[in-house]
């Protein structure tokens, strides 16, 4: 039994020690001006609802009483937000299964090539090739647009689909298809009615990541944006006040932020327990 | 002493009753099966005297000494697994080896112990290859090895022989028989195939639904199985049975919607105080007769070769299984003998055997 | 009618040569068995008859019609896979319904409902409809299987070894099914499996196959008794088939393994032959008699006691030689015994060729 309760201790203060900053950015937001610098710090507090007044431009002479200045572009960032991640995670997991069927059940040439290509993008430090994006961008008049950024994604997650559902395809003995081949469905059919079905764990495993990569994406959401496409993280960071940057509104920006993400977690828990365990189908 | 015993052996998943109150008691060097089909507990019990799973309720013993939560690595017994799970990037010697590396021996002890075993198996030739380039019966014969190397108190197999083909499975029931003579160590098996069991075992424990129902010689369960259930699954075919309603007048008893039959054999029966029975008789007893008393038609034949098993519907739709030894083929109606002292008889109710002490004639 | 030609396959994966020019006949309605251990080419030629695999080289015919260019979907045949392959998120009903739901059936709902009461009643599955393939066992999921197999009434059914993942008793329940159902409906069941008695007590007829060849071809009781070569002699029966080495002396055989000689005489299959010096004597089990009045004596090694059946091992002149015998008596390892030899049903072979010198 004592080991029990030592197992519960570790547990808690290792889950205090990970979700402490969470509690604290949360906290924050509902802070007035002076709590959020108070030392000792303050986890006991009087509430208040005006940084997410100023955040949603709600009640704006209210809110200037108290010293914020200028309208908050949030919402329309965080729409940005939500068109681009939700769109290239779209994209990149529909080409990425179907890339991954291809290696999976056809004979490739060059397969194991292709396949560490595919991965080698993923090798880079986004730094690296900030400036050329930049430059490409420029030349082909993507800079600014959501079409822009879409396709960034879409191609930075593209090679991690690929690799984790070519992963789960593999798991999916081809005997599934086979079996339809036979009874009279075409290859298409059989994918879509036998394959889909098996493998969504791995598919909702995979859009998991692949949003929350495209979501909180900062660099080249800064550099390749400006005015209408600018995604909510680069203007979270530079919400500013009348004395300087503004803790309670980025705080309150950042904790509306992260609501979509654990929504959608949640709502694909039931597949993603089974996805992120691999080996989804015993035979 | 009994080198393991089980008491009161209790296990479940979640509502799921796996393993009901088992009690068992084994002997030193003896050859122990545990026989039942799927689902039945079998491994589940065996798994938990090996220390792989914890019983919910209930104790086990090894050598009078309590190991029911002792972890499985100092238990002292060997576990042999139905897919080997020899270790794949290690070559046969470090496979078979690799036990007594934890125990810390020495070097020239491990190679002596190793050898030992390797030599007995027969299998020296492939001291340096790795699982991938081995056949499945010679994998089998590693696995049994790295088992063997450690001399445990108890080995435990779990279906080990149902990776391999039918005709090397026909080879290795006779090796592992073999085998258990000469080095006598107590072994607990666990199977589904009957065959295994007859063959190998001094003691047969049959399982089903996570309950006993009977232990007993290879021998006893064949011919004096407890219960339908023993009687069934023991035996290739199994018994064949069929529903009997005395009808009151002498040893008439009525079978199928309309036909009768009388025989001395019969006439304990009369004196129970019920009215309907199972008649139990095995295939091997039943012959294709022309003063046989009971009608039928093949609907089929099985040839194996050295014996035709048939398929024979008695009137009302029960068929009979009937095992021939000679080589012409029967076809068509035909009447049946049974060899009266060999059948068993069973209450309908409850499915018990009846058994009584003047078995006599 | 549905019987299948396959001429001369051959099929390579990579460098191993898994077919060569293999050729075998499947008559319209017969329940053909091809046998042959793991890794001999059963499941690769049933791939192949079904289109899932390509040949290189040779010709399919199903009902004399040729294969060449036909996808799988139109061939008209039925696969059972070995694992069932049953649709894990569809329940039992929309597994068998699922072939008749494709493009090339468009069957009518109420059409399918009806096919599908039929068959499950057969198969004794009906209340089994709404479950999904999880919650089955081994013996439902296979009567599913068989059930979605069934359900396009097909011609041709293509069995890859579906009874080996069940239980031995199971097993042989299923046969005696299996074996009603083919008659019931006619068609032609074209079995693969590696298990001689499952072949023995199924097919019709009985096609051995190793290496990627056909060794062999017939009725059961005649690959059993008439094998061509040693590979078959071997294969079928259980247990192996005793060889003996023998020499051929004037009018004598001497088996030289077991010490013993028998006039030529007694062995009236080899009046007339043309025979090398060295032959091989094979005897199944059950033609090795233990007799008090027999002339060789052995010693008992080991005992199979199997209920009435008993195989018993005995030593002679050290050599181990398998007998089956039925009857009551018990014996022990280390007795002594007499034996006898069926001398007009052993079965002679000649060692280089590895084959029947009787045909």
């Amino acid at each position: 039994m004592e080991k029990k309760v030592w197992k519960g201790i570790l547990i808690a203060v290792g889950l205090a020690f990970f979700l402490l900053p969470i509690y604290w950015i949360i906290a924050t937001s509902f802070k007035q001006w002076p709590d959020i610098f108070a030392i000792p710090p303050k986890f006991v507090f009087r509430g208040t609802l005006l940084n997410y007044m100023a955040l949603f431009n709600i009640r704006l002479e209210e809110v200037a009483k108290f010293g914020q200045v200028g309208k908050s572009l949030f919402l329309p960032r965080f729409m940005n937000s939500v068109v681009i991640a939700g769109v290239s995670t779209l994209l990149s997991i529909t080409l990425g299964t179907l890339t991954a069927y291809a290696f999976s059940r056809f004979k490739v040439k060059g397969e194991g090539d292709l396949l560490f290509f595919i991965l080698s993008t993923r090798m880079l430090p986004p730094i690296v090739v900030g400036i050329p994006f930049f430059v490409l961008y420029r030349a082909l008049s993507l800079l600014d647009t959501k079409i822009g950024l879409i396709l960034l994604y879409m191609t930075f997650n593209l090679s991690f689909s690929v690799w984790l559902m070519k992963g789960f395809l593999d798991e999916i003995p081809k005997e599934y298809e086979e079996a339809a081949l036979v009874d009279g469905y075409t290859r298409l059919e059989a994918f879509i009615k036998v394959i889909l079905p098996q493998a969504l764990s791995g598919i909702a495993a995979t859009a998991v990541f692949c949003l929350i990569t495209a979501w909180n994406e900062f660099f080249f959401a800064l550099i390749l944006t400006s005015e209408k496409a600018r995604t909510a993280p680069p203007s979270i960071a530079a919400i500013q006040g009348s004395s300087g940057t503004n803790w309670g509104q980025i705080a309150s920006g950042v904790t509306f932020f992260l609501i979509p993400v654990v929504v959608f977690t949640f709502l694909v828990k039931k597949y993603l327990a089974r996805g992120l365990t691999f080996g989804v189908i015993k035979h | 002493m009994e080198k393991v015993k089980v008491d009161n052996l209790y296990k479940s998943f979640g509502e799921v009753e796996a393993v009901k109150h088992i009690n068992l008691s084994i002997e030193e060097g003896q050859f122990v099966v545990i026989l039942g089909p799927s689902g039945c507990g079998k491994t589940t019990t065996l798994r938990m005297i090996a220390g792989l799973e914890q019983p919910t309720a209930g104790d086990i013993f090894v050598e009078g000494k309590k190991v029911t939560h002792l972890h499985a690595s100092k238990r002292d017994i060997a576990f042999v697994f139905q897919s080997f799970a020899l270790y794949p990037h290690m070559t046969v010697y470090q496979n078979i080896s690799f036990p007594l590396e934890a125990q810390r021996l020495s070097r020239p002890e491990i190679k002596e112990r190793v050898m030992n075993v390797v030599e007995f198996l027969g299998i020296e030739p492939l001291l340096s290859l790795k699982p991938k380039q081995l056949s499945s019966g010679d994998m089998q014969k590693v696995a049994l090895g790295r088992a063997m190397v450690r001399r445990p108190k108890v080995f435990l197999m779990d279906e080990p022989l149902s990776g391999l083909d039918a005709k090397l499975r026909e080879e290795m029931r006779a090796e592992l028989k073999r085998l258990h003579i000469e080095i006598n160590a107590t072994t607990i098996y666990v199977t589904h195939d009957q065959i295994e069991a007859m063959s190998m075992a001094d003691t047969i424990v049959v399982m089903n639904d996570g309950v006993i129902q009977q232990i007993g010689s290879p021998q006893q369960v064949y011919m004096e199985p407890e219960n339908i259930f023993v009687a069934n699954f023991i035996g290739s075919p199994g018994m064949n049975f069929l529903p009997l309603v005395y009808t009151g007048k002498n040893t008439l008893f009525r079978y199928g919607p309309d036909q009768e039959f009388s025989h001395p054999q019969l006439s304990f029966l009369t004196q129970i105080d019920q009215k309907e029975f199972i008649l139990g008789i095995r295939p091997e007893y039943v012959q294709i007769s022309p003063s046989g008393l009971m009608n039928g038609e093949i609907i089929s034949v099985e040839p194996l070769g050295y014996k035709n098993v048939y398929a024979v519907e008695l009137p009302g739709g029960i068929r009979f299984m009937v095992e021939d030894m000679r080589t012409e083929k029967y076809s068509g109606q035909v009447k049946l003998q049974i060899n009266w002292k060999k059948a068993c008889f069973f209450t309908k109710n409850d499915e018990l055997r009846i058994k009584w002490s003047q078995k006599n004639g | 009618m549905a019987d299948v030609r396959l001429e001369n396959i051959v099929k390579y994966f990579g460098r191993l040569c898994a077919l060569r020019e293999m050729s075998l006949q499947v008559r319209d309605g017969e329940f053909l068995i091809l046998l042959g251990p793991t890794g001999a080419g059963k499941t690769t030629t049933l791939r192949i008859v079904s289109g899932l695999e390509i040949p290189d080289r040779g010709e399919i015919y199903i009902n004399k019609q040729s294969m060449k260019g036909v996808q799988p979907r139109d061939r008209n045949c039925a696969f059972v896979f070995q694992t069932y392959v049953l649709y894990p998120h569809m329940s039992v009903y929309d597994n068998i319904a699922f072939p008749l739901r494709s493009k090339v059936w468009k069957m009518d709902e109420n059409d399918i409902a009806q096919r599908i009461d039929r068959i499950t009643s057969i198969l004794k599955i009906t209340h089994l409809l709404k479950r999904k393939p999880a919650t089955l066992s081994g013996g439902e999921q296979q009567r599913v299987a068989l059930g979605r197999a069934m359900v396009r009434e097909p011609q041709l059914f293509l069995m890859d070894e579906p009874l080996s993942n069940l239980d031995a008793k199971l097993r042989e329940g299923m046969r005696v099914e299996l074996k009603s159902i083919h008659k019931k409906l006619g068609a032609t069941f074209f079995f693969v499996t590696h298990d001689h008695v499952e072949a023995m007590t199924l097919g019709d007829r009985i096609a051995v196959l190793n290496q990627g060849s056909i060794i062999q071809v017939g009725a059961p009781e005649e690959i059993y008794s008439y094998p061509s070569s040693l590979f078959v002699a071997k294969f079928v029966g259980n247990p192996e088939i005793n060889l003996i080495k023998c020499e051929v002396d004037n009018n004598s055989l001497q088996l030289k393994n077991i010490g013993v000689s028998f006039p030529i005489t007694l062995f009236p299959q080899l009046k007339n032959k043309n025979l090398p010096q060295q032959i091989l004597l094979g005897l199944r089990p059950e033609e090795i008699i233990l007799t008090p009045r027999g002339s060789m004596k052995g010693e008992i090694y080991l005992v199979e006691d199997l209920g009435v059946d008993k195989i018993i091992r005995v030593k002679m002149n050290g050599m181990v030689l398998r007998i089956r015998i039925a009857c009551e008596e018990y014996f022990h390892v280390g007795e002594t015994v007499m034996l006898d030899v069926d001398t007009t049903k052993a079965k002679f072979f000649d060692p280089i060729t590895e084959k029947s010198l009787e045909r």
